[in-house]
């Protein structure tokens, strides 16, 4: 059973590769990048054969402590991520929960992930090729790191598994899905921030985090060779044995997890009600009003737009943190607004595939082009609008605040709010053509927002980049206006015309172009994003 | 082709001359002709991939023909789209809906897509969601219905706008007993009000006891078409479909095993 299991995922994935190319050439650069990055890791690994066993063991140890973390964690946040092997799909075949526990935990280690994660965690035997006893510390390592790896995946498992009953609602998971995206997005300022704390840590407190690790599953197998290297033979077996219990009892209890799955497969709770009207009521009459109170609706219930809106803030967040800490230069935060204004221009640049098929409504009820593209834009605008202004004059108290500047030259920020909104309305005008011309695949509606679709990354790529190009290019007289407001304010007002004014004109000229092409290619575009799926 | 030349008074409801859609090298509709008379309930008959619902497709402006023409009422689907979706309401199998509304809010919005005022709108989702009982639900995200459910609200967005002609692919499919009479009694009201129906299906019984007029689809042509007594011929719908789109089972002495004693 177990082998027919192991079978069917890489028959799963060898379909997968066959239906689409760009598959084949992401994998392929993904296992080389992998490939590289666990070569460095082994590397220091025997490079660690030379240091002395209280480093080797810190590093081993706080290492796949780590890498049991990162197992558990990214899983159950990147919901959805591989749903080839989901319990549920087993609930109509007889299988005992054991056999499907054993046969799905060896299932995850195929792939690139699982394959690295094996070499890297066997690989740990390479610290430990030193003195006398250098086989035998070596072959107990790598069971250890063997040890350490089925952990790994079966405590991302579990959680998973226990997760997704807990969040069986659409709601619980739509939820689960934003925080997912903004942790992952606020983590690598974090560990930034981290990373300066470290050395003001006394290093006998980081060696006592290790003691404590080395008791807990996170790091029982890693720690059993430190233990033979130090002459402790003992204490390693102790450890190894008390690995494997751990293991198995992690099995067992996704085991149970699971046997109580397959038994309740369906989602049975829903959601409940759409009490929050959307604010849509105070919207004036009119189709292209009508199209943009069912966008704004979506702004605000659909996972989707929820991490696009969330996370186009997030860069301007973080650099204004860094800017308030001092780790930039405070005169930096004046881009904060621009770059807000840049960021949120592109997001609708592929909104026909955001809709996927349910395109048909506007296409059925003769919605007309310059409508559909008007009320999307005027949604987006209703709320990017003050969130850039805001940023804007955020930026700016925080370059003044600092004593630079103090206070912020109004000329100067009139320039830096009109290089903002010139950003943010060309990048709408960009977009209202660009969606209309060619829509590359996207998430459908309810899959995980983490979930790339097959095929997407080089178009999306490209696409894109052409929608920041060229709105820059078609905000650049505000945007040099804004820059040079800096050294003479007097430029401010001008810049702030040229980038609502302009801005507001391209916007016009957009709504246009993208509501012609619409208008003429509706049912192409519906043809495609039907076959995107 | 034989459909219609009796009780026509003006331009048919529905008229598709010579539809062709190729998707690369497989023709899914080979040259449809079809004509649906005002007041008419036509049921198109099928097997599966007989190409129905692509037909539906472009005699709505849904997808573009690579050859042939559709009209409703007399306007061109393709050379006046916004003209002609004015007086159609479709139904699609297999499309989303924006899920994210509410049952509500969908229907209410496809309603002021169409153009119609506001507080139309607001009137007439109420009343169809409450005629289709989806009034307890009505607040509840469409993402959250079930299939039923969806079909019924999709329905209810079908007619809105009051349109003159409705197009529905697959209405009965995964309904409820009681939701598929609450249909149908809808349905012959609209009739009764002068509208006019085009329905796809392939349970044979929901078509002879609803339909006047049916069409045999199969491999993107229709085989027959004209009133239910003229395509059955004396037997049962079914027994002259099956004639028709040659259906044997193919079945012999397979499957042995399956027997139980």
């Amino acid at each position: 059973m177990v082998a027919v299991l192991l079978r069917l995922r890489l028959a799963l994935w060898r379909g997968a590769l066959r239906r689409d190319a760009w598959r084949v050439v992401v994998l392929v650069l993904g296992g080389l990048w992998g490939l590289g990055a666990a070569g460095a890791v082994l590397v220091g690994l025997a490079a660690l054969a030379g240091a002395p066993v209280e480093v080797a063991r810190a590093v081993v140890v706080g290492g796949g402590a780590l890498l049991v973390v990162g197992w558990t964690v990214v899983p159950v946040v990147a919901f959805g991520t591989d749903p080839s092997l989901d319990p549920a799909r087993f609930a109509t075949l007889s299988v005992p929960p054991r056999t499907l526990a054993t046969g799905l935990l060896l299932g995850a280690l195929v792939g690139v992930p699982g394959a690295l994660t094996i070499l890297v965690g066997v690989g740990t035997a390479l610290a430990w090729l030193r003195g006398p006893a250098a086989p035998a510390l070596a072959l107990l390592a790598a069971l250890g790191g063997a040890l350490g790896v089925l952990t790994a995946v079966a405590l991302g498992r579990l959680v998973t598994s226990a997760a997704a009953g807990a969040l069986s609602g659409r709601r619980a998971r739509d939820a689960t899905a934003v925080g997912g995206v903004l942790a992952l997005a606020l983590a690598g300022p974090a560990l930034a921030s981290a990373g300066e704390l470290v050395p003001a840590l006394d290093l006998r407190v980081a060696a006592r985090v290790v003691d404590v690790l080395a008791w807990t599953p996170l790091a029982l197998g890693w720690a059993a060779p430190a233990d033979a290297a130090a002459g402790a033979w003992g204490t390693a077996l102790a450890r190894l044995l008390l690995a494997a219990a751990a293991l198995v009892a992690l099995v067992l209890a996704w085991a149970a997890v699971l046997a109580r799955r397959l038994e309740q497969p369906r989602d049975a709770s829903a959601g409940r009600s759409a009490r929050r009207r959307g604010g849509s009521a105070r919207l004036p009459d009119g189709v292209r009003w009508a199209v943009a109170g069912r966008c704004l609706r979506y702004w605000w219930r659909d996972p989707r737009y929820v991490v696009a809106a969330a996370t186009s803030l997030v860069l301007p967040v973080v650099l204004g943190g860094l800017a308030a800490l001092g780790s930039l230069p405070a005169a930096s935060s004046w881009a904060l607004g621009p770059l807000a204004g840049l960021v949120l221009g592109a997001a609708l640049h592929n909104d026909v595939a955001l809709d996927g098929p349910a395109f048909w409504t506007h296409l059925a009820a003769g919605v007309p082009g310059v409508d559909d593209r008007a009320g999307r834009s005027a949604a987006l605008l209703l709320w990017a609008v003050p969130v850039v202004v805001a940023t804007t004059l955020l930026g700016a108290a925080l370059a003044a605040g600092s004593g630079l500047l103090a206070p912020a030259p109004l000329g100067r920020v009139a320039g830096a709010l009109g290089a903002a909104l010139g950003l943010l309305l060309a990048g709408t005008a960009v977009s209202a053509v660009l969606s209309a011309v060619r829509p590359y695949p996207a998430q459908a509606a309810g899959e995980s927002p983490f979930s790339q679709p097959s095929g997407a990354a080089l178009p999306g790529a490209l696409a894109q980049g052409l929608t920041l190009l060229a709105t820059v290019l078609l905000a650049l007289p505000a945007v040099v206006l804004g820059v040079l407001a800096a050294p003479w304010p007097w430029l401010g007002p001008a810049a702030l015309a040229a980038g609502a004014g302009l801005g507001a004109l391209e916007l016009r000229a957009g709504v246009r172009r993208g509501g012609a092409l619409l208008d003429r290619r509706g049912p192409e575009l519906l043809a495609a994003v039907r076959r995107d799926r | 082709m034989e459909g219609g030349a009796a009780e026509q008074t003006g331009g048919p409801a529905l008229e598709l001359v010579g539809l062709v859609k190729r998707f690369g090298r497989r023709t899914a509709v080979d040259g449809v002709d079809l004509v649906v008379p005002v007041g008419s309930v036509t049921g198109l008959v099928g097997p599966n991939g007989a190409g129905k619902t692509t037909t539906l497709s472009m005699a709505t402006g849904l997808l573009r023909p690579d050859g042939g023409t559709a009209r409703l009422l007399g306007r061109d689907v393709w050379a006046d789209p916004v003209g002609a979706k004015r007086l159609v309401g479709v139904l699609p199998d297999g499309l989303r809906l924006l899920d994210r509304l509410s049952g509500r809010e969908l229907v209410r919005t496809t309603g002021l897509l169409h153009g119609l005022r506001r507080d139309v709108a607001d009137a007439r989702a109420d009343e169809l969601v409450g005629v289709l009982g989806l009034a307890d639900q009505g607040e509840e995200l469409v993402v959250d219905y079930s299939a039923g459910m969806t079909k019924k609200v999709a329905l209810a967005c079908a007619l809105v706008h009051a349109p003159r002609l409705l197009v529905l692919d697959e209405p009965f499919e995964a309904v409820d007993p009681l939701s598929a009479a609450a249909i149908r009694e809808l349905l012959a009201r609209f009739v009764a009000g002068g509208g006019t129906v085009v329905l796809s299906s392939h349970v044979m019984e929901l078509v002879e006891r609803l339909c006047d007029r049916v069409a045999v689809v199969a491999g993107g042509r229709v085989l027959a078409a004209g009133t239910l007594e003229e395509v059955r011929g004396g037997g049962t719908l079914e027994e002259r479909f099956v004639e028709l789109a040659g259906g044997a089972s193919g079945l012999g002495e397979g499957l042995a095993w399956l027997r139980s004693s």
